[in-house]
């Protein structure tokens, strides 16, 4: 894909920020949450230095990751094991989908319930939550994977498990990886909304608390953090997932770019 | 302003038309911007086409036909060279012509049952009556007057083209451009479909300008053909085929004109890149 | 939707045990949840603190009505729902053909709305309670940059997938812009956006109760952390299935709206 500079974006992007500055500046507007870009920026530093941006951003980031790792691991055993019973989904694929569409954030509150303010509610539920796009897409993955290919084990005789391994898995793989970076995004989200409404640490409670302490610059600095955070974590994992799967983004069109 | 869709009388067979040439084309170069710069399509293109003729133009893939087409239609302005629709420079759509494309299945509009595609260049230029009187005439034209309350997915290619032949007919335009409209199409709807396209010429006494890839229709249809070859794409001398109206599937092919046409135009075509 | 097992090549008629067990498949899929209740209900310590069984839930529910509790919060996460997801189809379509048609838009929009989209709704709460204040124009606002990305994203590819014949035939016809826009466009672009749309309402709904709990605004979901901080582990669970069962009943729903506006569409794959 060619990259040229994308200049009307860059622009369109430089023109709002400027705005903001400008609007907040001459007080045309009187916002007085709405804290101009150069304040935000300080706030920023200021953060960063005395180690309040770091000890929260590693909390969020790490208890998204933990949960995310567990879902993924659980996630495709499942999903193999759906692609390839029969018997299995016959009698499981209803409970399945009933609970896949249980908002996951009104089980927010039931974990707190249970375990209570900390990081193992948090991740029980980012896990919870970020499970079924991996078991859907892995599922569905081994499922559309090409009959021939199978034939093609079958010739060779490969072992059940050699085959998943070797053919299945790399053929399903790049929507597997679609999964996976849904599931990603999801796990990010669910463990911010946990901290914001339960357990007080990480990025979401940071945030809460600059908002009701009344720091607008402070809040909007947090809000600017989880948005970067958000974007490196796709950026990461699609990177990532053109090393592990070269060629996926091809195989599936536009939805693995 | 030329005359609307709406006064114009419905035309007559090609000998009581007004006569002159209704394309003029001009030392027309036509060069499209590529990602490696621009690339030259069709090189130094001037021919005529005159009223109430059949032109057939015919040449391998790539050559720029379709291109060509599309000036004709309006949808492209030349890089270079002037095209001329009755006297007067072309500038976009004309009303006086209506085009048919190959691919009948995205050229009608699934969501509209047949009737109501045909209606579709008529809409917001004629009063409901005048319109639904239209369809009705263009339906019948084709054969499918039965057919007009069907979605177009429930009727066959055949059919499907035969309904974006309507669509055109409905216009009652001057000129007909055709791009290789039967090409997808298997024999014997190919055949049945060019008998009737030289029915309505018939009847109506329009213009058609025709962009096929099979020699034989070429000659069967055409007055005239035209052989475009080499990539940009460039005209050679067209062949004037004087077979007799009007035409038939089996006696026609079987003249020896009919073979000597074909025979040098497969020639013709042989010898181009 | 459970996944339906490829088609049986035999008619259905020589095969009734595999149709059976077809026609089976969402009960018997079913029995883990069933089975797993059934035990908790069985097994289960009336007075647990963290995992009451199932029937004080139905207790705990109708404590909830009675005190005029529960049907005013269910109205409101509907009525803030209702409204979200017809402003996110306005804009979700709009910006979707404009971004789909003009290269232009699509490369200055494009990081700005990039960034929205990955941007956590959540994040944006606290804020947009602070600028704008805890009423149903923030609720909205929030749900709406949170949904509507399914549409625009939906909308956009399917414009990007108009076969450009017909824009050509449509062209040759000299349809006026707006003509163009309302009778080929737009039509051609429906199935993309219903599909988004689609995909859009659960989204929308979940948006909506983290929205009424973390703004403390009304709702189902303010409902359930209340209980939640009040220790009431009867009424969280109960609030849960009632949650459950309405995102279900708006899901059926919308397939039901799409069914309808897709019937003059040709199936897929015809």
């Amino acid at each position: 894909m060619t990259r040229r500079i994308n200049l009307p974006g860059i622009a369109v992007v430089v023109i709002l920020i400027a705005l903001w500055q400008l609007v907040v500046d001459t007080k045309v507007i009187d916002f007085n949450y709405v804290s101009p870009p150069s304040q935000i920026a300080d706030r920023i530093v200021d953060l960063a230095r005395d180690g309040e941006l770091s000890d929260n951003l590693w909390h969020t980031v790490s208890v998204a990751l933990q949960a995310w790792v567990i879902a993924v691991g659980l996630g495709v055993i499942v999903g193999l094991l759906l692609a390839y019973s029969a018997a299995a989904r016959t009698f499981t694929m209803a409970s399945v989908d009933a609970l896949r569409t249980v908002p996951v954030v009104a089980l927010v509150p039931v974990a707190l319930l249970v375990w209570g303010p900390s990081a193992k509610s948090e991740i029980v539920v980012a896990a919870y939550a970020a499970l079924w796009p991996i078991v859907i897409n892995t599922m569905g993955g081994l499922r559309s994977v090409n009959p021939r290919l199978h034939d093609v084990a079958r010739t060779l005789r490969l072992s059940r498990v050699a085959t998943a391994r070797k053919i299945a898995l790399p053929a399903a793989a790049p929507e597997i990886l679609v999964g996976a970076r849904l599931a990603l995004g999801t796990s990010l989200v669910v463990t911010i909304v946990a901290e914001m409404v339960g357990n007080p640490a990480g990025l979401g409670y940071a945030l809460i608390e600059q908002q009701q302490a009344l720091n607008p610059a402070a809040m909007w600095a947090y809000v600017i953090v989880i948005g970067i955070v958000g974007v490196a974590l796709n950026y990461a994992i699609v990177g990532i997932g053109r090393l592990l799967v070269p060629g996926s983004a091809r195989r599936l069109g536009d939805a693995g770019a | 302003m030329s005359e609307t869709a709406t006064t114009r009388p419905a035309p007559g067979p090609p000998e009581q038309r007004p006569g002159g040439a209704v394309f003029k084309l001009d030392r027309v170069h036509v060069s499209l911007p590529t990602q490696a710069g621009d690339r030259e399509i069709l090189h130094d293109i001037s021919f005529e086409v005159a009223a109430g003729e059949i032109v057939a133009i015919v040449g391998r893939s790539g050559t720029g036909k379709t291109t060509l087409l599309r000036i004709l239609g309006g949808l492209l302005p030349p890089s270079d060279g002037s095209v001329l629709l009755r006297g007067r420079p072309l500038t976009g759509p004309s009303e006086l012509v209506a085009m048919v494309f190959q691919d009948y299945a995205q050229a009608l509009l699934p969501w509209r049952s047949v009737g109501s595609n045909v209606a579709l260049g008529l809409e917001g230029r004629l009063a409901k009556e005048q319109r639904r009187e239209r369809v009705a005439e263009a339906l019948e034209m084709v054969g499918l007057d039965q057919r007009a309350a069907d979605h177009p997915w429930r009727l066959s290619g055949g059919m499907q083209q035969r309904v974006q032949i309507a669509r055109a007919l409905a216009l009652r335009p001057e000129v007909l451009l055709m791009d290789e409209p039967f090409g997808a199409l298997d024999a014997m709807t190919k055949a049945s479909l060019q008998d009737q396209l030289l029915d309505v010429h018939a009847r109506t006494g329009a213009t058609i300008v025709l962009i096929t890839h099979d020699l034989e229709e070429a000659i069967y249809l055409a007055d005239r053909v035209f052989v475009i070859a080499g990539s940009p794409g460039e005209l050679q001398a067209p062949v004037t085929t004087a077979l007799p109206r009007p035409r038939d599937q089996l006696t026609t092919r079987e003249l020896p004109e009919y073979l000597q046409l074909r025979h040098s135009l497969v020639t013709a075509l042989a010898t181009t890149r | 939707m459970s996944a339906a097992a490829p088609a049986s090549p035999v008619p259905a008629r020589r095969r009734p045990a595999r149709r059976l067990g077809r026609r089976l498949a969402p009960v018997l899929g079913l029995l883990p949840l069933v089975v797993g209740l059934a035990c908790w209900e069985l097994f289960g310590d009336k007075g647990s603190p963290t995992f009451p069984p199932p029937s004080t839930w139905w207790d705990a529910l109708r404590i909830l009505n009675d005190d005029g509790t529960l049907m005013p919060a269910i109205g409101e996460t509907l009525k803030t729902f209702a409204v979200a997801l017809a402003v996110a189809t306005a804009i979700g379509v709009a910006l979707g053909i404009a971004i789909g048609m003009s290269r232009i838009v699509d490369r200055a929009l494009g990081p700005l709305l990039e960034f929205f989209r990955i941007m956590p709704p959540p994040a944006i709460i606290p804020v947009a309670v602070l600028v704008i204040g805890t009423n149903l124009q923030m609720k909205v606002l929030v749900v709406v940059l949170a949904c509507v990305w399914p549409i625009l994203l939906n909308t956009t590819s399917a414009v990007r997938a108009i076969p450009p014949v017909r824009i050509a035939m449509a062209r040759s016809l000299r349809l006026s812009n707006p003509a163009l826009l309302r009778k080929v466009i737009v039509p051609s672009t429906l199935p993309g956006s219903v599909l988004g749309l689609r995909v859009a309402t659960p989204l929308c709904f979940i948006v909506t109760l983290v929205v009424e709990m973390l703004a403390s605004s009304g709702g189902v979901g303010q409902l359930i952390l209340l209980n939640q901080r009040n220790f009431n582990a009867q009424a969280v669970f109960g609030l849960l299935v009632v949650i459950a069962l309405l995102g279900l009943a708006l899901s059926l729903l919308i397939a039901a709206t799409e069914s309808r506006a897709l019937r003059r569409w040709p199936v897929r794959g015809s």
